[in-house]
């Protein structure tokens, strides 16, 4: 097939290349706004969770759609001093009105509760020169970022320093400084590349190719991913990831690509045509199925149910998928239309590296000396690698917070002057969507409610309950009974009813005395769940942050084992059915598992535990992200598969002309090894550029994936690989008998007989 | 609630037509079932118009009051939208069937005075009670408190044609959404309105409101303690631009 299709295409580039730019111009122009098409909403929530039905509830029951936003006013250099405590100083409260007057015309905003409003004490600090006012705000399509971004423009105070603070405050610092660190990133990398790409191929030419299929690869996948959101909503990270894997994977297939074409013609009276068939048939085939391979794992990831996880597999499958597409179809068209001219514009310092065709260089002399020791070496490089992935048995998976955030962030410093000077400040409390059988108002229902407040009351850390019958303490179950008989009589009991209640449905606020994203709060929201359903109460669902963070860990617990034994499965049967053997498939997985571990140990090491903190300049939050690991996975275990499918495939090539197994790992290994490690030191810099991101988020992506790929470049493919295959000798390519009819039926090898030299 | 004590002080506070116009700064406070809301009150007067701006719980409203024409606009700032009430309409919501003569008010000067620019404001305890039944219970709906009023003023003095205005005994000052949540409380309202507008410009007025009486409800209303407070830090005399007691460009009328 490969053959045939390298034939076609040598036969007429012109119509290929005619093709590609049509499609491609067309593309350009229809993915130009993309990014009004992308909704910043991330989509963490998991669909049909607590968490999530609580927030449905509302919105659909009690209209209540709303993200809150802390404004910190600080005094500034215009304000008097006060005798007493500033905060309740004229001045200091005509200042903070006059801001939150500007405020209050905002159309986004729903209603604020401020200190000079209410004096209520935890909206002041404790030496009474600061208070926060608690906006909140219409959450809207794009969970109230657009809102937040409208606030921001009329908040500034002549007289005071406004801080915005809060999740939704801190969510769009990080999405502002990621587009800031992901735009840095991308042009440093694209020019340390285009000079890296020189230095490997040695000609212009050769180098400004796979930068050339890099750039129509993220064409092609923004074309594809504005389509996609025709159908479903896709948040702006996908972009994200469309530009990091697919400048990242086209070069690497661009690279293999056009070495092997180059490879191919320098062999002794190739012609072009012949020498693109030859490349298509092998590393034509070999980026194929990596391509397939690495975006399957990838769309494994649309197997989790928060569309975050959902819109990264799909973003990433089509970039691989488009990255795959143009290497194998444009980029040849490009290669016959070049033909030996491929080389022109060689630097006079590289030329060496042009003509290099050494079967015995030092990756064949390495190879075969692992393969002398090979049970030491594999003893030894498993040590290592379970030595790095240790820290993961004290891994801790928990929310990121402001403190991903550089240190002079506002919401940073909003969450820090919050937890120094607040010491009663309920930022994150849970919000319960309570559904009763009759109308709130109704005996039974408030009976059914009282005995829910009064069951939270008692639980350890409530500080707290807001809701129809606990607004007042000292009214008991028989005065709301009154209250809400007649609220047209106590206008304070309409406006109440107005917060908290619609036909059946009504919400319930807990203040609780502990951090939002500690443990002890999501404990308090599993004892919330585990209470008794009082009668009169059709359902309870408990939201808010530690609410939805449970929720988010419980999925993440239930559905990534699921993900995990999706892309293993997808990897051995598509490894299978390209190497036609049994036991290298799982040999891969299971070194590539090691490898994961070893690259989430030393995230660990450094992410969790702190270490290197000062020198890569982040603040260690003492857990992890479970995001993040998620993401590195997926990626990691793509990337690691897709070098493994180079190499396998080469020996597998060599094993194939030459039936000896030794030499196959040694010649396979000399042949791809420097290309491997050019693709590896390439992809490498990409993510290396990404981690120096402000953001730790990003940081620990780029470090995670670029440590993924330093262990399996160094330890997996120069240690474990080689010593594993010669120990497993003729067991490489051992099939039974059913597997082996399997393969010959649906095996997708070339089915020209094609005769390739080693 | 903390609708409607503004109210008061702006009616208070109205010059006749052809003086200067006034403008009062000020804040209204509230406090019922443990919680308190606090915001600022602007009050525009001129001639028979009257404009009240307040910020209710972080939102941006404006109340323009036509006494001639009998009708109140509600401007919602945020949505840009206004609607039109007629005052009678709101007073038939408001109880109207209650009579005039069944409502009590005693207003007695303590002695005590304080400065508010010009004017010298004079502390007086008040007490109005009203009959009102709900769910078959009697009871007496009260306001029990205290009301600072600036007497011989030149601002004073100059309120007749406004307070003439509101001696019709079919008069009725309230805010839409009270005289439609709390009709007993409107009407009672707007009744110590009509009555006071004669004794002086208000500088503050703190009260609780209160069912008196025996039964369940009479004990729930103890137990709430509502308290409204409404205090003018300072006022201006000065010509207000013609367009201010206007509906601004751009606003959508909505139906009631």
């Amino acid at each position: 097939m490969f053959l045939h299709l390298g034939r076609k295409v040598g036969n007429h580039p012109w119509l290929v290349i005619l093709i590609a730019a049509v499609l491609m111009t067309a593309s350009a122009i229809y993915s130009l706004d993309v990014m009004r098409s992308l909704t910043l909403s991330p989509g963490w929530e998991v669909p049909g969770s607590g968490s999530a039905r609580s927030a449905d509830e509302l919105r659909e029951h009690l209209g209540r759609d709303e993200t809150p936003v802390i404004l910190l006013f600080r005094p500034g250099i215009g304000l008097p001093r006060s005798s007493g405590p500033l905060v309740d100083s004229p001045a200091y409260r005509e200042a903070v009105e006059q801001v939150l007057a500007r405020a209050a015309t905002n159309p986004d905003v729903i209603r604020v509760t401020s200190y000079p409003m209410t004096q209520d004490a935890r909206l002041r600090s404790q030496d009474g020169n600061l208070s926060y006012a608690v906006v909140y705000l219409n959450r809207s399509r794009n969970e109230g970022v657009e809102a937040l971004l409208r606030l921001r423009q009329q908040i500034h105070g002549d007289r005071l320093e406004v801080l915005l603070g809060g999740e939704l405050a801190t969510y769009v610092e990080i999405r502002q400084q990621l587009e800031r660190d992901i735009w840095r990133a991308e042009v440093a990398s694209f020019v340390v590349l285009s000079f890296l790409l020189v230095w490997v191929f040695g000609s212009v030419t050769a180098a400004a190719l796979p930068l050339v299929v890099s750039a129509i690869t993220i064409v092609l996948s923004v074309t594809m991913l504005k389509l996609c959101t025709l159908f479903t909503d896709i948040s702006v990270y996908a972009a994200n990831v469309v530009s990091m894997l697919g400048l990242g994977l086209s070069i690497d297939y661009g690279l293999f690509i056009v070495s092997r074409f180059r490879e191919e013609l320098a062999k002794p009276g190739a012609d072009v045509r012949d020498s693109l068939a030859r490349t298509l048939a092998t590393a034509g085939r070999t980026v194929t199925y990596s391509g397939l391979t690495v975006a399957a794992s990838l769309f494994c990831l649309l197997i989790l149910p928060q569309r975050f996880f959902q819109n990264m597999g799909l973003a990433g499958g089509i970039s691989v998928a488009a990255a795959m597409l143009t290497s194998t179809l444009i980029l040849p068209a490009l290669l016959a239309l070049l033909g030996r001219r491929v080389n022109s514009l060689a630097l006079p310092v590289l030329r060496r590296r042009l003509h290099r065709t050494d079967d015995r260089g030092g990756w064949y002399r390495f190879s075969r000396f692992v393969m002398r020791h090979a049970a030491v070496i594999l003893a030894g490089a498993l040590i290592m690698l379970l030595a790095m992935g240790q820290p993961i048995l004290h891994m801790s998976i928990g929310p990121a917070d402001s403190r991903s955030l550089p240190a002079t962030a506002q919401s940073r410093q909003v969450q820090e002057i919050l937890d120094r000077h607040f010491p009663h400040s309920a930022l994150s409390p849970l919000v319960l969507a309570v559904h009763a059988r009759g109308p709130v108002q109704d005996p039974a229902s408030l009976a059914g409610l009282d005995e829910l407040t009064r069951g939270i009351q008692a639980l350890p850390g409530v500080q707290r309950v807001l809701g129809l019958v606990s607004v007042d303490p000292r009214l008991s179950l028989a005065d709301y009974e009154t209250l809400y008989r007649y609220p047209e009589q106590f206008p304070m009991a309409t406006e109440t009813l107005a917060t908290y209640a619609k036909g059946a449905c009504t919400q319930v606020i807990v203040n609780y005395d502990m951090l939002p994203n500690s443990p002890e709060a999501r404990e308090l929201v599993q004892r919330i769940r585990d209470l008794p359903l009082p009668p009169g109460l059709v359902s309870v669902h408990v939201g808010g942050f530690p609410a939805f963070h449970l929720d988010y860990l419980h999925s993440l617990a239930t559905w990534v084992p699921w993900v995990i034994l999706a892309i293993v499965a997808v990897i051995c049967v598509l490894l299978f059915l390209m190497l036609g053997s049994l036991l290298i498939p799982i040999k891969a997985v299971l070194t590539n598992l090691l490898s994961l571990s070893a690259t989430f140990g030393a995230l660990v090491w450094i992410f969790q535990d702190g270490h290197l903190a000062g020198l890569l300049g982040f603040t260690p939050q003492g857990s992890m992200d479970g995001t993040i690991l998620v993401l590195i996975f997926a990626a990691a275990f793509g990337l690691s598969v897709d070098y493994e499918v180079f190499l396998l495939s080469r020996i597998r090539e060599v094993c194939q002309a030459t039936g000896n197994t030794t030499q196959a790992i040694a010649l396979g290994i000399q042949k791809s090894g420097p290309i491997i490690t050019s693709a590896a030191l390439l992809i490498g810099i990409v993510l290396g550029a990404f981690a120096t991101g402000e953001v730790v988020f990003m940081k620990a992506m780029g470090i995670g994936l670029l440590l993924a790929v330093i262990v399996d470049a160094t330890l997996v493919r120069m240690l474990l690989v080689p010593s594993t295959l010669r120990l497993l000798g003729r067991l490489n390519w051992w099939m039974p008998k059913p597997l082996q009819r399997l393969y010959r039926r649906f095996h997708l090898g070339e089915r020209d007989a094609y005769r390739l030299d080693p | 609630m903390r609708r409607f004590v503004p109210l008061l002080g702006l009616v208070l506070s109205c010059p006749p037509p052809s003086q200067a116009d006034l403008i009062l700064n000020g804040r209204s406070t509230v406090v019922a079932m443990g919680m308190q809301g606090a915001g600022q009150e602007k009050i525009w007067l001129s001639n028979t118009l009257i404009r009240r701006d307040m910020l209710d719980r972080g939102k941006s409203y404006t109340n323009l009051f036509d006494l001639k024409a009998r009708e109140v606009t509600v401007l919602d700032h945020s949505l840009r939208q206004a609607t039109v009430y007629a005052t009678d309409g709101l007073r038939d919501q408001a109880g109207a069937s209650v009579d005039g003569k069944a409502i009590k008010l005693e207003v007695k000067a303590t002695g005590r005075t304080h400065e508010l620019q010009k004017w010298t404001c004079a502390e007086h305890t008040l007490m109005l009670s009203m009959p009102a039944e709900i769910g078959g219970e009697k009871l007496n709906f009260e306001m029990d408190g205290t009301v600072w009023l600036a007497r011989n003023t030149r601002e004073q003095k100059e309120t007749a044609a406004i307070v003439r205005l509101m001696q019709s005994p079919d008069f009725f000052l309230g805010i839409p959404p009270l005289a439609k949540a709390s009709p007993v409380q409107a009407r009672g309202i707007s009744e110590a309105i009509r009555r006071l507008a004669p004794m002086g410009l208000l500088c503050s007025v703190d009260v609780a409101l209160n069912y008196e009486g025996t039964g369940r409800v009479a004990t729930l209303s103890r137990k709430m303690a509502s308290r409204v407070s409404l205090t003018f830090d300072d006022y201006s005399v000065q010509p207000i631009p013609k367009g201010t007691f206007d509906v601004p460009a751009g606003y959508r009328m909505v139906g009631q």
